[in-house]
């Protein structure tokens, strides 16, 4: 059966989200960044664009292009529920929609011509309904695959639909330019324009074995990309459960100790989570970007025991942290994430004196809870993550 | 009263990066806390320590030498106790420095007499207990009681220390920081054993006494041990370089050689250079010079281009030596300045080399005089302000684009004690928010001022000496691998070592080349000793109407702009020139060119009329400031002499001092106090730097040369210029004033072109070293093969002659050196056939040839590479990649590619070629920055002279301080602007006031076209 995928793309999903909270911002230049002296702009609407302003300048920067700059801190989970509730609302057309993206979005119409009708009309109720329910434009593109229904709807404004039928891939994409293959970035692009090809139908046109000897087996990937061949099935999206700990540093940190203690209270602050709802982790990765944007990552397993007792997670996590920090360049962001959980169940130890000292640190962690349960969560604090303790390592540096 | 304890381990910041405290802050803090003596110890040298003995000499410390010798293994601190026990010591540190395998165990020489030992490593002192002089050093701290005990058990005697290296507690953090910078550590992981505890600083006697309550033996001993050392250390001796020959008698050997040099330079000789001789010769022989002349002109004799210069140009006996090759008697040049019966200090004779002959001459030289004999002088490397930011901001982790954007707003002569003042007052770092940690890295910076960080080799001081270097100083290797001496050249100076500078110098490669491309192509021989152009019509008229570029010595814009403004073209004027162009004498210079040109003056005093009468009494060289010292003030040689040394090192006490005596002296004379006024004003002109009439004669002697060479043989001459890597201007610049010359520059190519550029009549051939981003040994393997085998035919030929990596191919093919063996491909069909053939099929038959050579033939070529058919590049296309491969456009002037651009510009745009027809009017230009100038106001403010050149030629523009101000954060390198400014004349020099500037956005950073669309949105992967 042929097949039949229309994929809908909401461009500027997030700051359009935001103007249709805030309707008076639509005629005003507005910026998703967050709070602080080194913010970078996240997404930028129609009329700061115009200002110059583009995704990823720093927020001082765009200040200075555009005075009248409004700007507003990314609201992720708010982003996240109207994602979902799109998900579902174009689950109601296909069983098969795939949330690639935030704003992006496929619905696999294959076989269901009997059901709603001719394609390009259901794609046209799509758009309506994403319209009336969400008061969001999308541009879409219809095509047989999902490759060509993403070039497709980048070539349209919003509210637009495009539809390329079967037959008519080669010509569709011979003008357009290599650039808008996905998985064709600046490296690739500028490579084959030393050959000056900058067609996607110049591409398309090579013979593959000549293309094998310059390009090696990424020469039949490009040429599969350029002539629209795309087997890729669409994938509903399912969500493994993760914790997810982020820190963001208010200035650049260097000082090891410090950094250990910011790991600290995030180690704390997941361990917290982690009993309140009963799960242990197997896995852990750790997220490290520096100050110069590189990121380095790393992740290992966690004895299912480890969650019980924060020092002893801390343990665990401490000799990655210091393996990835080996540049000399600041920090600017950690992040903690944990998957992989299970219910802690433990089998009892034959020899219970052995674990004598173990069960104390649980008792002392269990009251440590306790604790912060009745009194709040700084009520306790450990000794390395203590403010006083903190401005004391700060002089001692400084002198 | 005596001190109950000396401080005998004392680092100063010549313990590199371990010591902060100059050897002079040392010493007072010694006198202020009431010590008369300590020993200096800096870690394996004596860096510091002529400097030391003069601070020390100024507070009345009596100075012990010694040295803190480290290995991976042992450690100890070495006092020297007698002038033999220095040199044992500085034996001791150059085996340290160039012996892998040293050891003091094995190494420390056998006596106890001249040289102390201190330690704290009980295995060291019990292997060395019987045979030297040894000491328990016992270090204040919790280890103190444990050294004490160990002492005792070995029965040998404590020395109470406090292993200083900071003068003040709050040092430590300095400490720290260099131990960071030289670690390539952050403050929070430097290991313990890197840095020293927070109490090792210069400590008083009773802080001292403290710290040791029981063992008054330990606090007696250093006394003891002081008591010991000698402390009436004098280097005034003087060490000459030392001559070796058969024949003793050294003078007559130097008179024979003069008597030739007569035959030689004048045919016959007469009784004014007999006078002259005499009179040199006499004076040679009371300094003590007759060796070091006899050594220069051996080394001369090596090499046979070369230009003596500096003040030793006056000397006859350099011209008849053939050191030096201006006639001093014909140009008036005063041996005075050179050597006088009253100059104490000793001038050294420079001589220039080309550049890329200097390392085998020493290398030569250093065979043949012995390498104990010779060693270079070395240079003290410590921070300028933009290394002391970049480097304090590392150890703050800041990323590296960061820490650029402030270090190249600071210009490159920031002093790092200046940094704060720039920061805070220059236009440049006008809204440029400096947030935390910044402004604590900028503090912290400014403190690493004075501090040095390495040894590197001195530009061309060498020291000859006649027996060994090690005697009065230690040697090291430098990482070059040549060896030099521990001091620099000033402390060189002081020790009493003559150093001989032997500089390298382009222009004289780039003499030198054209020379030899001239006899290639032209088959004529030029001499360069003989080749004296002085009045050559066609040499005098480029000079005169300053087409110098390229040209030695005269090339700057400031120059240019000088001869076009006097329309001078003659030695005698090219001399003062060179000598007037200082950065402080501006108004002097135009004074110059007024008088030049007729309007009539009256001197400054009557009795300076004859003194100034050369340079229409404008004091313009070094010793004319001598001289009317002399006459005005009535100063002797010896004071007015010193008065010049002062004034170009920019010493503001001592020059009030010296202003001080000039007054009272003129005054005593009766001068008047407006006259004592003008001339003091014009004296401070010379403050930074200036010169003496024989240095400006002989440079410009080879400038002569040069430019007779740029006016006779145009491209083999730039092509010279370019191959020696110019001097005033970028490559690019060059190769555009060699096409506004007529001469035609054809890209590189893969049988014609050399490694060199290469001249030819009217043609420049771009050679392989301007090709960017190959591997040098790639594009020599290619010479080679062209060499041995002849051109190549095809590039199926050249694909298999040649061994190429993949990522040099591209390069080749889009520099377009492989274009003339393409036949019918176009470059990118090349690229394809090049790019398939190293992938796949090139990479294995490469393989299979280094294995089995024989193999190749019968199986070389395997499968065959089908080149689709691929559009040619456009001509814009071409362009860029020229930019990627040679660095700049070739085949147009760069602003011939942003014509669609300024198409759309509305005014009208004045080519730079007809700025004369507008004169006093405002007009619009194109302009591409080639040099610019930073200067700064009477007033202080910063304001820059920029040169800028379009299609059509060169022009100077300035931008004053406001426009400065307005500006200068767009000003960059290598990009197009349009300049808005009134044009100004000046004596026939035509320059542009600038009152607007604007970018020419460059081809890749036009608006973008979809600015009002929704974005493209990056695409999903599938």
């Amino acid at each position: 059966m042929e097949r039949c995928i229309a994929h809908l793309d909401v461009p500027d999903f997030y700051v359009t989200l935001e103007e249709l909270r805030r309707p008076e911002w639509i005629k005003r230049p507005l910026a998703l960044a967050e709070n602080g002296p080194r913010a970078v702009v996240q997404g930028v609407n129609g009329m700061a664009r115009r200002e110059g302003i583009r995704e990823g300048m720093p927020l001082s920067r765009a200040r200075r292009f555009c005075r009248r700059l409004v700007t507003v801190a990314p609201d992720l989970s708010f982003y996240r529920t109207r994602h979902q509730h799109i998900l579902e609302s174009l689950g109601y057309f296909s069983p098969l929609v795939e949330g690639a993206l935030p704003g992006r979005y496929f619905v696999d119409l294959t076989g269901t011509r009997r059901l709603w009708g001719p394609a390009p009309d259901v794609a046209c109720r799509l758009e309506h309904r994403l319209a009336a329910q969400n008061g969001l434009h999308a541009r879409i593109g219809l095509a047989a695959n999902k490759l060509i229904s993403q070039v497709a709807a980048n070539c349209i404004p919003p509210g637009d639909l495009s539809c390329i039928f079967p037959g008519g891939e080669t010509f569709f994409f011979a003008p357009l330019p290599v650039t808008f293959l996905p998985g064709v970035g600046f490296k690739t692009a500028s490579r084959l324009a030393d050959f000056n090809i900058r067609r996607i139908g110049q591409l398309a046109h090579l013979p593959a074995k000549s293309l094998y000897q310059v390009f090696g087996e990424a020469g039949s990937r490009l040429l599969r990309l350029a002539r629209g061949i795309d087997s890729t099935p669409i994938l509903p999206f399912r969500e493994t459960p993760r914790l997810k700990v982020i820190h963001n540093l208010e200035r650049d940190e260097i000082d090891r100790e410090r950094l250990e203690a910011i790991l600290f209270q995030q180690v704390e602050e997941a361990g917290w989570l982690l009993r309140r709802q009963n799960r242990c982790p197997g896995k852990f990765s750790l997220e490290i970007r520096h100050a110069d944007g590189r990121i380095v990552k790393s992740q290992a397993f966690l004895p299912r025991v480890a969650a019980h007792v924060d020092y002893r997670l801390f343990s665990f996590i401490l000799p990655v942290f210091k393996r990835l920090i080996q540049r000399r360049v600041a920090v600017r962001r950690m992040v903690l994430e944990f998957y992989e959980f299970s219910v802690p169940l433990r089998q009892m130890s034959l020899f219970p004196w052995e674990e004598a000292a173990t069960r104390r640190t649980e008792k002392l962690q269990q009251a440590m809870d306790h604790i912060r349960r009745r009194f709040g969560r700084r009520a306790i604090e450990w000794g390395k993550t203590h403010e006083w303790f903190q401005a004391q390592m700060n002089a001692g540096q400084r002198g | 009263m005596p001190s109950s304890f000396v401080h005998l381990h004392v680092h100063s910041s010549y313990s590199l990066m371990r010591g902060v405290s100059s050897p002079e802050t040392l010493c007072r803090k010694a006198k202020e806390v009431g010590f008369d003596t300590f020993a200096l110890t800096d870690t394996n040298g004596f860096y510091g320590l002529i400097h030391f003995l003069e601070a020390a000499r100024r507070y009345g410390i009596r100075p012990i030498l010694g040295a803190h010798l480290q290995t991976k293994t042992e450690e100890a601190v070495i006092l020297a106790k007698t002038p033999l026990g220095y040199e044992f010591l500085s034996d001791l540190i150059t085996r340290r420095h160039l012996q892998e395998s040293f050891s003091l165990i094995h190494q420390f020489p056998n006596n106890r007499l001249h040289l102390a030992l201190l330690s704290s490593d009980p295995h060291l002192l019990t292997a060395l207990s019987s045979h030297a002089d040894c000491w328990m050093e016992v270090v204040a701290g919790p280890a103190s009681r444990k050294s004490l005990k160990i002492a005792n058990s070995l029965k040998i005697p404590p020395v109470a220390s406090n292993a200083v290296y900071f003068a003040h507690p709050d040092d430590y953090s300095l400490h720290r920081l260099v131990r960071a910078i030289d670690l390539n550590r952050t403050l929070s992981d430097l290991p313990s054993n890197e840095v020293v505890e927070p109490q090792r600083w210069f400590k008083t006697t009773q802080q001292m006494i403290r710290h040791f309550p029981s063992s008054w033996e330990a606090l007696a001993n250093s006394v003891k041990l002081a008591r010991q050392c000698h402390t009436a250390w004098d280097h005034s001796r003087t060490v000459f370089p030392y001559y070796r020959d058969r024949q003793d008698d050294h003078f007559s050997l130097l008179l024979n050689q003069c008597r030739d040099g007569i035959r030689w330079r004048y045919g016959r000789t007469n009784e004014t250079i007999e006078r002259r001789l005499a009179e040199e010769l006499d004076l040679i022989v009371a300094k003590g010079y007759v060796d070091y002349f006899l050594v220069v002109a051996d080394i001369v004799r090596r090499r046979p281009i070369h230009c003596g210069r500096g003040s030793a140009a006056a000397s006859l006996v350099s011209y008849l030596l053939g050191i030096t090759h201006v006639d001093p008697i014909r140009h008036n040049l005063l041996f005075g300045r050179f050597l006088n019966p009253q100059r104490r200090d000793h001038p050294d004779i420079d001589v220039d080399f080309p550049w890329d002959e200097r390392d085998d001459l020493f290398d030569e030289l250093l065979s043949h005089y012995g390498p104990q004999r010779m060693a270079s002088v070395a240079n003290h490397v410590g921070f300028g302000g933009r290394a002391a930011v970049r480097e304090v901001a590392k150890v703050y982790g800041i990323p590296a684009g960061e820490i650029k954007e402030v270090t190249r707003r600071m210009g490159s002569w920031t002093h790092p004690g200046r940094i704060r003042e720039r920061v805070e007052s220059h236009p440049k770092f006008r809204a440029f928010a400096l947030d935390p940690p910044w402004p604590e890295i900028l503090a912290l910076a400014t403190r690493l001022e004075s501090i040095p960080r390495h040894l590197a080799v001195h530009c061309g001081g060498v020291i000859l000496v006649p027996d060994r270097v090690t005697r009065y100083v230690p040697v090291e290797r430098s990482a070059k691998g040549n060896n030099i001496i521990q001091w620099e050249k000033d402390q060189t100076e002081q020790a009493g070592l003559v150093k001989i500078d032997l500089l390298g110098n382009r222009s004289l490669a780039v003499i030198r080349d054209t020379l030899a491309a001239v006899q290639r192509n032209t088959g004529r021989v030029l001499d360069y000793a003989s080749l004296n152009p002085l009045d050559d019509p066609a040499t005098l008229e480029l000079i005169r109407r300053g087409d110098t570029m390229g040209v030695f010595y005269v090339e700057s814009p400031a120059m240019r702009q000088l001869q076009q403004k006097t329309r001078r073209g003659d030695f005698e004027h090219l001399v003062i020139h060179s000598s007037i162009i200082r950065p402080a004498a501006n108004r002097y210079i135009q004074e110059y060119i007024r008088r030049l040109h007729g309007v009539p003056y009256q001197p400054l005093h009557p009795d300076l009329r004859e003194t100034l009468a050369e340079t229409y009494g404008i004091l313009v060289y070094q010793e004319q400031v001598v001289q009317a010292a002399m006459i005005l003030a009535g100063f002797d040689w010896a004071e007015a002499d010193g008065l010049r040394k002062v004034l170009s090192k920019k010493s503001t006490q001592q020059l009030s001092h010296y202003h001080q005596c000039f007054r009272d002296g003129c005054l005593r004379r009766g001068v008047s106090k407006e006259v004592v006024d003008s001339i003091w004003e014009m004296f401070t002109s010379f403050a930074g730097y200036s010169f003496c009439k024989p240095h400006s004669a002989s440079y410009a002697l080879v400038s002569f040369k040069a430019a007779y060479l740029k006016a006779h043989y145009p491209a083999e001459f730039m092509a010279a210029v370019i191959s020696n890597g110019g001097g005033y201007y970028s490559t690019f610049a060059y190769v555009s004033e060699a096409r506004r010359m007529g001469i035609t520059v054809l890209g590189p190519d893969i049988n014609q072109s050399e490694w060199t550029y290469g001249g030819r009549e009217q043609t420049i051939r771009v050679g392989f070293q301007q090709l960017q981003n190959v591997h040098r040994g790639a594009l020599e393997d290619i010479l080679c093969e062209r060499e041995r085998n002849g051109p190549f035919e095809s590039l199926e030929d050249f694909l298999l002659r040649v061994a190429l990596s993949p990522a040099d191919a591209p390069v080749l093919v889009k520099s377009g050196v492989l274009d003339c063996l393409a036949g019918t491909f176009n470059r990118p069909q090349i690229l394809w056939l090049v790019e398939a053939r190293l992938n796949s099929h090139g990479r294995s038959s490469r393989s299979s040839m280094a294995d089995k050579p024989c193999q190749l033939n019968l199986f070389g070529r395997r499968g065959k590479i089908r080149v689709p058919s691929l559009p040619d590049l456009t001509a814009q296309q071409k362009w860029r990649q020229e930019i990627e491969t040679l660095g700049f456009v070739l085949s147009v002037h760069p602003l011939q590619t942003l014509k669609p651009a300024i198409r759309a510009f509305p005014c009208p745009i004045v080519p730079a070629s007809d700025l004369a027809q507008h004169i006093g009017q405002k007009v619009w230009m194109l302009g591409w920055p080639i040099t610019r100038k930073e200067v700064v106001t009477k007033e202080g403010e910063p304001m820059e002279f920029v040169s800028f050149e379009d299609q059509t030629a060169i022009y100077e523009a300035v931008f004053f301080p406001d426009t400065f101000r307005r500006f200068c954060q767009d000003l960059d390198h290598n990009r197009a602007y349009l300049l808005h400014g009134r044009v100004e004349n000046e004596f026939d020099a035509v320059s542009l006031t600038v009152s607007q500037l604007r970018r020419i956005a460059l081809n890749g950073e036009q608006p973008n076209p979809l600015k009002n669309q929704p974005s493209i949105s990056p695409p999903v992967r599938l």
